[in-house]
């Protein structure tokens, strides 16, 4: 048993912490282009690609300290559409293929959105709605629904479901170029400011990422455990980052003289919510490990990844509730930081099945 | 980054599991199940077959009896033991006051004692709190007065666990009245058959007697049972309670008693918001279980955080209490009624849930380890 980062993690998530309060410090971080570029340099694209692509060959134990100091961060990059939801997606590929993507995505140069929740189905790998075809090559038509980092991917790895005279429905993975005819993307914002788009799909052109456009299945579970022990992880900072603002508040702010946290009923919540941080951040790890053996695909580490989605997405909501509460009213401003951090943990918790759902899952698989 | 256990410690897992297997009597076995505490006779009879291996006093050095386990292999054999389920080595003696002997006690008192704790031939209860005493523990008023080679002791001790089972009593006693709160307090060894001891029973909400009250009245105790110097009690008192971590979040009472719940659930299993708490208390648990293993492994978590010993307690009495009070749900109407005649076990399940309210006022109640916790925070 070891909850230890790797000195060489370690040394990366010092990088990074460097690298994004200078970012902040100089305001780059709501420049998204100038700031990925700089990740990128430290060399973060690539941690899930595998070493022959170009990368670093990582796992989700190496995911953690990145999306952690990101979920610190307010600075919206593509990693986790791109290179950690994508780059899973593309090392299922096909060789040819993923030789062609990887090495530009490990670098940085090439950006590619994972595209699979649609408008009527959300979370856990389903049967997606939107429909794969091939005559005299692959089309597909369906709309995904919030793509995360859509208007600035070059590629989408798209979900669909191949049914035809002779197959049994089945889901596989494409790949979408954003240029190709019957591609629309309509851009939005999520409530934390993440750029997002619905990508439609009129009979666009798509290339199956396994030859055949073979079952995807344990495909899109692999993404979403990968996915989910990420998830894990930036929520795990998003508290970790509302709880030190929240802790320096209450040793700044004054009231009837005295400074709130002097008062035993804001004391006590601290507490309460360390208690919820450090439950929260054990399941991270748990989760990484789980993700990088078997994850959804093995029974032992499925329960692992409901675990910890249930309780950390849990935790995560109710530090940054009560971070704003202990706040007072600066915690309701737009301007203020510990707002952000809420609407950052609401939207991650609805990625790949919320709380309440995996709690579901977890009491029917008990 | 992994979450398993060595191999090695998969092998001491196996091998604590078998010796309790071949060694634990059926009976006991199956009253804890049932909700039961373990007796005296029961506590006795099963430290006395631990002793062979050591493991009666398992973080002990050999030179005392006991086995020099690490933390890792200390929590899988308490955690066997509330797997099978199995009688803990006894607390007064094993995890409080043997550690607090070998650092403090002279000689002469290790000689005598340490073997007598290992074996359970001496029952030990903590004599600390009192009426105007409990969390705020320095605020205690029995005092010590010296005369030649004794104590004379007067006062009143309450709360006292399994002193109507004890031989002796550690305790601590206002030597110096002048002195500021904290520094005229010594930590001495009283012999309860002594002259001037009366115990009287407490009986709790579940109906039944755990606790006492010890009145202590010109008790003369022999100043050989001065436990470190005099007026420097409070060093004994605060090393045997910062010294209590590995075992303080329960992990494996919680996971045997939400396995034992789900035995219990039979066709209630099926109702979703049983389902539901069962899953919630089973996350619970894994991230408790997990976080005990955190920090107790790691130095680096530990100084980032001095007073995580309150978290493992906080969560781990919320999670117990919470499983007790499901369990006693489950046994359903037929452990409403009382155990008349003694026997009807179901009823236990009832009780247990009852005194399990305790657990989260004794060692420290959650509010004071909230203001521990708030303290190393906050400042």
């Amino acid at each position: 048993m070891n909850f230890e980062l790797t000195d060489e993690l370690a040394a990366l998530q010092d990088s990074l912490q460097r690298l994004l309060s200078d970012l902040q410090a100089r305001r780059a971080a709501t420049d998204e282009g100038t700031a990925w570029r700089q990740l990128a340099e430290l060399g973060v694209a690539g941690l899930l690609v595998p070493e022959r692509h170009g990368g670093f060959g990582g796992s989700a134990e190496h995911v953690l300290p990145v999306m952690q100091e990101l979920g610190r961060a307010p600075v919206a990059v593509p990693f986790l559409s791109c290179c950690v939801l994508g780059a899973t997606a593309l090392a299922t590929a096909d060789d040819a293929t993923a030789r062609t993507l990887l090495p530009a995505l490990a670098t940085g140069e090439l950006q590619v959105a994972w595209a699979h929740d649609e408008p009527a189905r959300q979370g856990e790998p389903a049967s997606p709605s939107t429909t794969a075809s091939n005559h005299h090559g692959w089309r597909l038509t369906g709309t995904k629904r919030q793509v995360l980092h859509a208007a600035s991917a070059h590629q989408f790895v798209v979900s669909a479901r191949v049914d035809g005279d002779a197959v049994r429905p089945h889901p596989a993975l494409f790949l979408v170029d954003r240029d190709a005819p019957g591609v629309s993307v309509r851009g939005l914002r999520l409530v934390d400011g993440t750029p997002a788009g619905e990508l439609r799909l009129q009979d666009a052109h798509a290339v199956p990422l396994r030859d055949g456009a073979v079952d995807a299945s344990s495909d899109l579970e692999a993404v979403a455990s990968t996915g989910i022990a990420a998830i894990c992880a930036e929520m795990a900072g998003a508290m970790e980052a509302a709880f030190s603002l929240t802790v320096a508040y209450v040793n700044t702010r004054k009231q009837f003289g005295r400074l709130i946290g002097a008062n035993q009923a804001l004391r006590h919540r601290v507490a309460e919510m360390q208690v919820a941080l450090e439950m929260a951040r054990s399941m991270t790890v748990a989760a990484a490990v789980a993700a990088a053996r078997g994850g959804l695909h093995e029974p032992a580490s499925r329960l692992e990844l409901h675990r910890a989605k249930f309780l950390v997405g849990r935790n995560a909501r109710v530090v940054c509730q009560q971070a704003i509460q202990l706040h007072g009213g600066v915690g309701m401003t737009e301007e203020y930081a510990v707002g952000r951090y809420l609407r950052r943990v609401h939207v991650l918790d609805h990625l790949f099945g919320d709380a309440t759902a995996h709690a579901d899952w977890l009491a029917h698989a008990g | 980054m992994d979450t398993d256990f060595t191999p090695e410690q998969i092998a001491f897992r196996r091998e604590v599991r078998a010796f309790i297997e071949a060694r634990l009597p059926a009976t006991i076995r199956e009253r804890l199940r049932q909700g039961h505490l373990a007796n005296k006779e029961e506590t006795v009879l099963w430290q006395r077959i631990l002793a062979e291996r050591g493991w009666s006093a398992p973080h002990w050095p050999r030179e005392y009896g006991g086995a020099a386990l690490g933390q890792m292999e200390r929590l899988i054999l308490l955690d066997e033991h509330y797997r099978a389920p199995a009688p803990l080595p006894q607390i007064f003696n094993i995890n409080m006051l043997g550690p607090v002997l070998m650092k403090f006690g002279t000689p002469a008192q290790r000689e005598f004692f340490l073997p007598r704790l290992v074996n359970l031939d001496l029952w030990f209860c903590q004599g600390f709190s009192e009426p105007e005493a409990g969390s705020d523990l320095a605020s205690l008023r029995t005092s010590a007065r010296r005369e030649g080679d004794t104590y004379v002791v007067n006062g009143q001790k309450i709360w006292t666990s399994t002193a109507h089972w004890a031989d002796w009593m550690f305790a601590l006693v206002r030597t110096d009245p002048e002195a500021r709160k904290q520094e005229g307090i010594s930590f001495l060894l009283v012999d309860l058959k002594t002259p001037g001891i009366t115990v009287r029973p407490i009986t709790s909400i579940d109906g039944t007697r755990h606790m006492n009250e010890v009145f202590l009245e010109n008790v003369r105790v022999p100043a050989g049972n001065l436990v470190g110097a005099e007026n420097r009690g409070w060093d004994c008192a605060k090393f045997l309670l910062a010294n209590e971590r590995t075992g303080i979040a329960n992990v494996g009472l919680c996971q045997e008693r939400l396995a034992y719940a789900r035995e219990l659930a039979g066709p209630r299993s099926r109702e979703p918001m049983l389902r539901h708490e069962l899953a919630v208390l089973d996350a619970e648990t894994r991230a408790l279980e997990l976080t005990n293993y955190r920090f107790l492994l790691s130095e680096r978590e530990q100084h980032a955080l001095p007073a995580f010993a309150s978290v493992l307690k906080l969560k781990g009495t919320e999670i117990q209490q919470e499983a007790h009070a499901l369990v006693a749900r489950l046994a359903g109407p037929a452990a409403l009624e009382q155990p008349e005649p003694p026997g009807a076990e179901d009823c236990h399940l009832v009780q247990r849930y009852l005194f399990s309210r305790a657990l989260s006022i004794y060692g420290g109640t959650s509010e004071i380890q909230k203001d521990i916790l708030a303290k190393s925070i906050l400042g």
